[in-house]
């Protein structure tokens, strides 16, 4: 895995800490683990499937909705690293 | 009907493009939703967050020129609305990290900040206080 250089540099952990560990741990099944490790990884997995959707069928327009999850996941990792810290 | 003819005359740029049948594409629409998805994957590679974030932006910025001057003739300005919202969010969550940083460092102290264990002992110090 890819280490984080934020927490290289300062010690404590990013926002995005723990997503390809709950990415893994979702690959592996355990969903309620992936939650608990970023509670963002569902929002951030739907996010990517709409990105990939958008490059690959040019007829409809994703944008609104890439949009709305794309704001969706970085108020949850807000909130979540807020009360990761705290 | 007036509308239509004055959106004509006012712009003489307009009756080049949009008499194009097949629409354009913007220019950096791609790069600009590649850089904006790199900037929220980056957040955690620490500068990288910001840098891409501030190119796409540019670079999208130039994009949202061309578009206002002609509307009809490009077809993908959702592209280039997506990756500049993803810039922008990378940004955010990249300011928020920093913030974050910088709140923790000045309670915590910088010197427990790079020791795990220091900075442990004083977390349990300032839960302590807290309560």
């Amino acid at each position: 895995m890819l280490p984080c250089m934020h927490k290289k540099m300062f010690g404590t952990e990013c926002l995005g800490c723990g997503t390809q560990r709950a990415a893994y741990m979702l690959l592996q099944g355990d969903f309620v683990g992936a939650f608990k490790m970023f509670p963002a990884i569902y929002t951030t997995v739907l996010l990517f499937v709409f990105l990939f959707l958008h490059f690959v069928d040019k007829k409809r327009d994703y944008s609104k909705i890439i949009i709305f999850f794309a704001i969706i996941n970085a108020i949850i990792m807000i909130f979540a690293y807020v009360y990761k810290q705290i | 009907m007036e509308n239509y003819q004055s959106n004509y005359s006012q712009n003489p740029m307009d009756d080049n493009n949009s008499n194009n049948l097949i629409p354009s594409n913007l220019p950096n629409a791609t790069a600009v939703l590649i850089l904006g998805i790199l900037s929220i994957l980056g957040c955690c590679f620490y500068f990288s967050g910001i840098v891409f974030g501030i190119i796409a932006l540019v670079l999208a910025s130039k994009d949202m020129k061309l578009y206002k001057q002609n509307p009809n003739a490009y077809s993908n300005y959702s592209t280039l609305n997506i990756g500049r919202i993803l810039a922008i969010i990378g940004i955010v969550l990249f300011a928020v990290s920093l913030i974050m940083t910088l709140v923790m460092g000045s309670v915590i102290g910088w010197d427990a900040i790079m020791n795990p264990e220091l900075l442990q002992e004083r977390m349990e110090q300032w839960a302590d206080q807290m309560q």
